[in-house]
């Protein structure tokens, strides 16, 4: 499943828990902005990354939502500034 | 030679599989399928797993009150589980360890199954070991099982390619 | 869902928090999420250290090495974790055997030729004259069962290759001179892409014998003795017509490439940077490419019938299901 993952991470209270929920996410999946990571996950690495990342996130206090669609070509997807490919496996 | 208790679980739910694995053409981790399995397994059960194991032949998922736990993600394959449970317990009598109950939990259903292992029971086992001994020394793995559970089985490309 | 990844720069790849980071010389940075990596093709400069190969050995993933004459240089090859030494035996029988050997042999041969005619009967049929060809290496073909020596076979297998190539004319709507095969160096493009693309092909079959469990250096068509993997080299004789052979012929004949493409070394042509991450993005989509498998009935990509054919082999190894090379059935 092709998928976008956005969080908020209270910093009010000191805390590592952005720290690693950021590395987490990391590993699954691309970076693209700011708390947001994007990319393409089997159902098994999407349960893993869930699995892994609630350990570390507050109910009360973070926010953290995935959006999710069987497959990349039904999110369309459009860049407003310059266009930039972050998840091309050509580096 | 040394069976262990995933060798019971295989050999009453497919010989072929049981016969590769000691092979060690080993599947696991390739189907999709099985993996998922096992993520929500170690997810699902982390606070109450406490594995205990006998020797390097079973890893009983935790023992309490004179019982040994085993969970099962689904009641699907309970057959193989019962008889799984079964040799632990009889591998615990064969260490002294005598009145030890079995009992397999099935969360996901709200089931719960209790194992006994009597008379009848250890000679189940007995000729179960024989068997396992006796399959394992095939020069050819046993044929494909050509059933409903080949399709979500890891060696599913292997058996029927 | 995991992706090869081909790295280009020059930098350095390294650990960063439990995943990879490569950091490229002009200051850029970018992290590959190590869950998402099958594999890793480097062409670039890169520095590495330990600490990565410890990352990339948990995750057992291969990395190929090549220079900057895009030759292939070496593979990191992560710990096995996928033994059994009963196959190891039985691989090892096939191997001293002779008449196991040939019999291998012999299918991987005949499972190129297959291949092979299935590829200019394609085009026979789409107006290009090689009538001629096609009955030649049929002919040769039934030469293959009277063999009883390696090195024939292997002498069949290259009649074979050199009957082929010499069609490639007919088949490129191109006018470009290739007579034969020329490997050190590749003298003109056609050449240099069939050698790119071999070894690329190589460097996938080498990640597919990694995950399993069977030794990459035992082999039967070719002499275990090669300096490499030579069981990759068996399985590539059968795949080549598929993934290698039409994927340049449609780059020819869609366009997609040309002599501006290719710059010219002291004796050789080396396809251009932003060419050669073209051409590759097109090779890696043709590895995506998906069929639906007629004896599994389930939907497959071109990658993963080079890891059926591994368990094919399997099979055959340890006496189960004689070894049927994979034939192009579309």
């Amino acid at each position: 499943m092709y998928i976008i993952l956005v969080y908020d991470i209270n910093t009010e209270q000191k805390s590592n828990v952005a720290n690693r929920v950021f590395k987490i996410c990391k590993k699954y999946l691309v970076h693209i902005q700011n708390s947001v990571f994007e990319g393409e996950l089997n159902e098994s690495q999407f349960i893993n990354l869930k699995n892994e990342i609630k350990k570390y996130l507050r109910k009360d206090l973070d926010s953290c939502i995935v959006f999710y669609s069987r497959n990349e070509k039904w999110l369309n997807k459009e860049f407003i500034t310059e266009p930039k490919d972050d998840t091309s496996c050509f580096l | 030679m040394k069976i262990t208790g995933l060798m019971v679980n295989y050999y009453c739910l497919c010989q072929r599989k049981l016969w590769l694995c000691f092979h060690k053409i080993n599947m696991e981790n390739e189907s999709e399928l099985v993996n998922i399995g096992k993520v929500i397994d170690e997810s699902t059960y982390e606070d109450e797993k406490h594995n205990f194991f006998i020797e390097d032949l079973a890893n009983i998922d935790y023992l309490k009150n004179n019982t040994v736990y085993e969970i099962k993600k689904s009641d699907k394959m309970l057959e193989s589980a019962i008889m799984q449970v079964k040799y632990y317990l009889y591998l615990l009598k064969e260490r002294g360890l005598k009145n030890i109950k079995g009992k397999i939990n099935v969360p996901l259903s709200k089931k719960s199954i209790d194992v006994f292992l009597d008379d009848e029971g250890i000679q189940e086992i007995e000729k179960c070991l024989a068997e396992i001994e006796k399959i394992l020394n095939y020069k050819l793995p046993p044929q494909t099982l050509e059933s409903k559970i080949c399709k979500s089985c890891a060696y599913y490309e292997l058996c029927f390619i | 869902m995991q992706n090869s990844y081909y790295l280009f720069s020059n930098g350095e790849l390294k650990r960063k928090d439990n995943t990879l980071r490569l950091s490229t010389e002009d200051g850029t940075i970018s992290d590959i999420p190590i869950e998402k990596v099958y594999d890793i093709y480097v062409f670039g400069e890169l520095n590495i250290n330990t600490a990565l190969l410890n990352l990339l050995s948990k995750y057992k993933i291969a990395v190929h090495f090549f220079n900057y004459y895009e030759h292939y240089i070496g593979t990191y090859y992560p710990k096995e974790s996928n033994l059994s030494g009963a196959l190891l035996v039985n691989q090892i029988q096939h191997y001293e055997i002779l008449n196991k050997r040939l019999k291998l042999a012999k299918l991987f041969v005949s499972g190129s030729a297959d291949n092979i005619l299935r590829n200019l009967k394609y085009y026979n049929t789409r107006g290009k004259e090689l009538d001629n060809s096609i009955q030649e290496i049929s002919e040769l073909m039934t030469q293959l069962s009277y063999m009883d020596s390696i090195s024939s076979v292997m002498g069949i297998e290259g009649n074979i290759r050199k009957n082929y190539y010499e069609q490639w004319q007919i088949i490129i709507n191109k006018d470009i001179e290739f007579e034969k095969r020329v490997k050190r160096p590749p003298d003109n493009m056609i050449n240099s892409l069939i050698s790119l693309f071999n070894s690329l092909l190589y460097n996938k079959i080498i990640t597919e014998i990694y995950k399993t469990q069977l030794t990459p250096t035992i082999s039967y068509l070719h002499e275990p003795f090669v300096k490499r993997f030579s069981l990759a080299l068996d399985i590539s004789e059968v795949f080549k017509p598929l993934i290698v052979d039409r994927f340049i012929f449609s780059l020819f004949n869609k366009n997609m490439i040309d002599e501006s493409d290719f710059e010219k070394q002291t004796n050789s042509l080396k396809l251009k940077e932003s060419s050669f991450k073209r051409i590759l993005k097109l090779f890696d989509d043709r590895l995506k490419t998906t069929i639906t498998h007629r004896t599994l009935n389930r939907i497959v990509s071109y990658r993963y019938l080079i890891r059926l054919e591994l368990y094919k082999l399997i099979k055959h190894l340890i006496g189960e299901k004689e070894y049927d090379p994979f034939k192009i059935w579309w």
